[in-house]
């Protein structure tokens, strides 16, 4: 891409600058990729990336609340709080700072971490970590007659009744969904959504 | 270049409605183009805005979700609107999340770039760029590329139609307006062509057409009345026209018969008064011889008073011969002193009868003088007697001088003179200082409207100066040497045959009658025309070989070979078949001598002028000579050197007298045709003018002229001129005939003259 938009640029050029500048390019490319791979260490730029990744989900979590259609009675009235609980260890980081707080569907987000199952109660949608990876089942059986929407990035989430599945595809976070388990849950997903996400069933 | 005021109404008519409905249409046709084409883009950029949003709507998740995939499956529904060449949705940022490009489209140098939300036009296209919005929030933002071929054509079809509309309409129109203007154009062609009528047939008659009762109705309404007033005025006119032509007629009768009358009368009077005057002379003697002295002074008495009617019967006889014309002057050369000496001692007496002096005062260097003797003694006596008339106890001097080419005679009195009123009057005939004068003083009153008459056709005038109680002076001013024009040529001495002009202009005469043939070239050398003899036919064809004759007389009774013969041997030959014969015979046979060949056919004793005639007819063009046009109409001046030049002659023109004279002053021209009618030097100041300078009187002028000629005109011109040629009198064809004729003649004329006078001096 980029060097095609060099050489598109060039193609104006008179001959003797086209040359040149293609070399310029060549060299601050290469210079650049060289600086980096020796001014950072290969695990700090992992976890770079790692924390983008996170940002990504909790975006799309916060997105995703435009697309879902809680019944009324688990939705609080306009102007309360819509709350998404984080199960297990925490991998966001500070990604929800930004998010934490903003209006949506005219209520306010609300972000916490739960430590007890009481703590699902004021939660309409639940993340659930890689950590719980093991007691999934548990977790899952737990939530299965709330009407909380759940979210995770573990392998097989969705075919295990969750609902929506975090999944990468060409190093682009995806995710897929359990068309299923919402109804059975009685929750509404926008088509919208649908056509974006992979849909698994139990 | 169309000149819109060179056209017929009709033209002008169709064009204005052409032009104004035409006009109209397109102002409309194009208004309404551009409202369509405005309104179908503005619905086209709601449309495409509109799509816009459905299409932002349909990618929000995508963007939501940062689904390329997805945004770009939107945008694959593009597929079905084929105007949509690029289309692009960004999010919030301005990245690009996904692009569509119409198949077919050549790739895009470079991707889209965000701008600012709204619409525009960018090298032939449209760009829509349209904000993606969940409520307040942004999402991203849509972005078209539109081809505008569909307005492109849309505004090609409207060109297209409107010019084929509005050709249609105007070819309506046209038809339309063709027809319709007859409405409006048909009247004013109709007077238009009545108009014509009138003015061209000088038919006051007809009568334009009322059609409707419009503006152009009260205008024919008008016109017409104005015809009708023109036609009665027209036909007044010509009643009183003919009236007057009438009575014109008439007038000019009474005074021909008063003339004639006059004329007769006085030829009959004279007889009876010679037997009075005769037979009272004869008493008075034998009453002298028989002692009978009382009865002397009775018959003195008697023949007194019989002598004055006889003065008096001449004079009335001359000027009634003067009013008709029929004057005429007799030159001949005469010393003036034993003339004025004679008149001296003829009027003595009557000059003594009032106790008057006569002086006389002759300038010695007085010497001959060519005059009409008559009419200069009759002049001068008829001063004098005037003089001595109104004069008692005073003295009457005569002077007679020679001033130049002038003689001046002059007569003064110490009588009773004349008022100034009196002076205007005293040269009319018939008018005296008043009525009693008559009674008082005797004599007819003739006396000096003859002298004036008789001085101004010998080229020369009279006047006078008075003043009432101290006497008056009378001056004749006569040329010493008097030319008459008229008589030009008969004056010359005939020319010496052998200085006649041969080229183009010698006759032969073929006759075996020596003295018919002496006759003939006698009289044609007068003529002026340069004359070979033969006496036999073989001679005539010797001569005709050797000199080439202009023009042959041929008699025909010949012994040997007669005249048919020579003819038609002459005929024979091509070198003489072309030149002209006159046959000239006894026998009357016509028809014999065409067929033969002959150009004319005279029969003897042969009419001296009709032959003069027929040769001047047939011979070549004259010797070309210098023509001077005097007419103030530049048409006749070109009319004129046009004939003149056709039959080789040189002309020069002078629009009036005075450039006239200044012409003739470079270079004496053969020939003078003069108008009289003319500004600043008219042609009778002209003649006169010409006539004072005594080389310049040779010069013959003709004088055409439109001028109805009063009888004083033609006193004036008496003389002077060689003819009077009215314009009036001949249609184009005959005049110029007529001239032609003229002009060669007094060309010729001068010329014969010309040279003589060189082989004289």
């Amino acid at each position: 891409m980029r060097s095609s938009q060099t050489f598109a640029t060039a193609v104006c050029w008179p001959a003797f600058l086209k040359k040149l500048a293609a070399l310029l390019c060549f060299r601050s490319l290469a210079l650049l990729a060289l600086a980096s791979s020796l001014v950072w260490p290969t695990e700090l730029r992992a976890q770079n990336a790692l924390q983008h990744e996170y940002e990504i989900k909790a975006a799309y979590l916060y997105n995703f609340i435009n697309y879902i259609d809680w019944p009324a009675e688990t939705l609080p009235a306009a102007g309360g709080t819509i709350t998404i609980g984080i199960i297990g260890e925490n991998p966001f980081g500070s990604a929800f700072e930004n998010l934490n707080g903003k209006q949506i569907k005219g209520r306010t987000l609300a972000v916490k971490t739960i430590s007890s199952a009481k703590d699902l109660d004021a939660c309409q949608m639940v993340f659930v970590c890689a950590s719980e990876k093991n007691r999934l089942p548990e977790v899952l059986s737990q939530l299965k007659d709330s009407r909380i929407l759940t979210v995770s990035e573990i392998e097989g989430f969705a075919e295990q009744g969750g609902i929506i599945n975090f999944i990468s595809e060409r190093n682009k976070v995806r995710f897929e969904i359990n068309l299923d388990a919402a109804r059975h849950l009685g929750l509404t997903i926008s088509s919208e959504l649908l056509k974006l996400a992979k849909l698994v069933k139990s | 270049m169309f000149d819109f005021r060179q056209h017929s109404i009709k033209a002008k008519l169709t064009l204005l409605t052409m032009l104004t409905s035409g006009v109209a249409l397109l102002i409309s046709v194009t208004l309404f183009g551009f409202n369509d084409v405005r309104t179908f883009r503005t619905s086209m950029v709601r449309d495409l805005q509109t799509l816009a949003d459905v299409i932002g709507h349909n990618s929000a998740s995508a963007l939501d979700f940062d689904d390329e995939a997805s945004a770009a499956k939107t945008l694959t529904s593009l597929e079905h609107k084929p105007s949509i060449l690029t289309a692009a949705i960004f999010d919030k940022d301005g990245k690009i999340l996904a692009t569509y490009m119409r198949a077919g489209q050549p790739t895009a140098a470079h991707a889209p770039v965000r701008e600012a939300d709204g619409y525009r036009y960018a090298s032939g296209r449209l760009q829509v760029f349209r904000p993606i919005q969940r409520g307040a929030e942004r999402l991203g933002t849509v972005y078209f590329q539109v081809d505008m071929s569909d307005l492109r054509l849309l505004i090609t079809r409207y060109v297209t139609v409107g010019i084929v509309i509005l050709v249609g309409a105007l070819l309506v129109a046209f038809v339309l307006a063709a027809r319709l203007q007859q409405v409006i154009s048909k009247p004013i062609l109709d007077l238009a062509q009545t108009t014509r009528v009138v003015s061209e047939n000088k038919n006051y008659s007809v009568r334009a057409v009322k059609q409707s009762n419009d503006e152009i109705g009260f205008l024919i309404d008008r016109f017409n009345e104005m015809l009708g007033q023109m036609e009665r005025h027209e036909k007044e006119l010509t009643e009183v026209n003919v009236q007057l032509r009438q009575s014109q007629e008439e007038a000019l009768a009474a005074t021909e018969a008063k003339s004639q009358f006059l004329a007769n009368m006085s030829h009959e009077l004279r007889t009876p008064l010679n037997a009075i005057i005769g037979y009272s002379e004869m008493l008075e003697e034998e009453a002298a011889d028989s002692g009978n002295a009382d009865a002397i002074p009775d018959l003195k008495k008697i023949n007194g008073a019989g002598k004055h009617l006889l003065a008096l019967i001449n004079d009335i006889l001359d000027i009634s011969k003067i009013e008709a014309g029929k004057m005429e002057l007799y030159l001949e050369t005469f010393d003036l002193k034993p003339m004025l000496e004679d008149v001296v001692s003829t009027t003595r007496l009557l000059v003594q009868k009032k106790s008057n002096k006569l002086e006389v005062r002759l300038s010695p260097d007085l010497g001959a003088m060519r005059a009409d003797l008559t009419k200069v003694r009759q002049a001068l006596f008829n001063l004098l007697s005037n003089a001595s008339k109104f004069t008692e106890h005073g003295t009457i001097t005569l002077d007679a001088a020679r001033d130049g080419v002038w003689i001046v005679l002059q007569v003064r009195d110490t009588g009773i003179g004349m008022s100034r009123e009196q002076l205007g009057r005293m040269f009319q005939a018939f008018s005296q200082a008043d009525a009693s004068t008559v009674r008082k003083y005797g004599g007819t009153g003739l006396g000096l409207a003859i002298t004036r008459h008789f001085c101004r056709m010998m080229g020369g005038d009279v006047t006078v100066a008075s003043e009432a109680g101290k006497g008056s002076t009378f001056t004749i001013r006569l040329p010493a040497e008097v030319i008459d024009p008229a008589k030009l040529v008969e004056e010359k001495a005939p020319l010496a045959p052998d200085q006649l002009p041969k080229e183009g202009n010698t006759v032969l005469v073929v006759d075996d009658d020596p003295s018919a043939r002496d006759l003939l070239q006698r009289f044609l050398n007068k003529e002026g025309f340069h004359v070979e003899c033969a006496s036999s036919g073989p001679e005539a064809l010797a001569a005709v070989k050797r000199v080439r004759p202009t023009v042959i007389t041929l008699d025909v009774m010949m012994p040997g070979m007669d005249g048919w013969s020579v003819l038609t041997k002459l005929k024979e030959d091509s070198l003489s078949a072309d030149i002209p014969v006159v046959m000239l015979t006894i026998v009357d046979d016509k028809h014999f001598g065409h067929a033969l060949g002959a150009t004319e056919y005279l029969t003897k004793p042969v009419d001296r002028e009709r032959l003069t005639a027929v040769i001047r007819k047939l011979r070549k063009p004259a010797v070309p000579g210098q023509v001077l046009v005097v007419d103030d109409s530049p048409e006749v001046r070109e009319l004129l050197v046009h004939m003149l030049e056709r039959q080789g002659w040189t002309a020069t023109t002078a629009e009036d007298g005075r450039a006239a004279l200044d012409i003739v002053a470079v270079k004496k021209p053969d020939l003078i045709l003069l108008d009289l009618m003319m500004p600043r030097v008219d042609g009778f100041e002209f003649v006169s003018e010409l006539r004072k300078r005594l080389d310049w009187r040779a010069i013959p002028i003709i004088v055409i002229t439109a001028k109805t000629l009063t009888n004083e005109d033609r006193l004036l011109l008496q003389g002077h001129v060689q003819k009077v040629i009215q314009k009036g009198d001949f249609n184009h064809n005959e005049l110029l005939v007529e001239l032609r004729d003229l002009v060669a003649e007094c060309v010729q004329r001068s010329r014969t003259a010309e040279t003589g006078q060189h082989v004289q001096i």
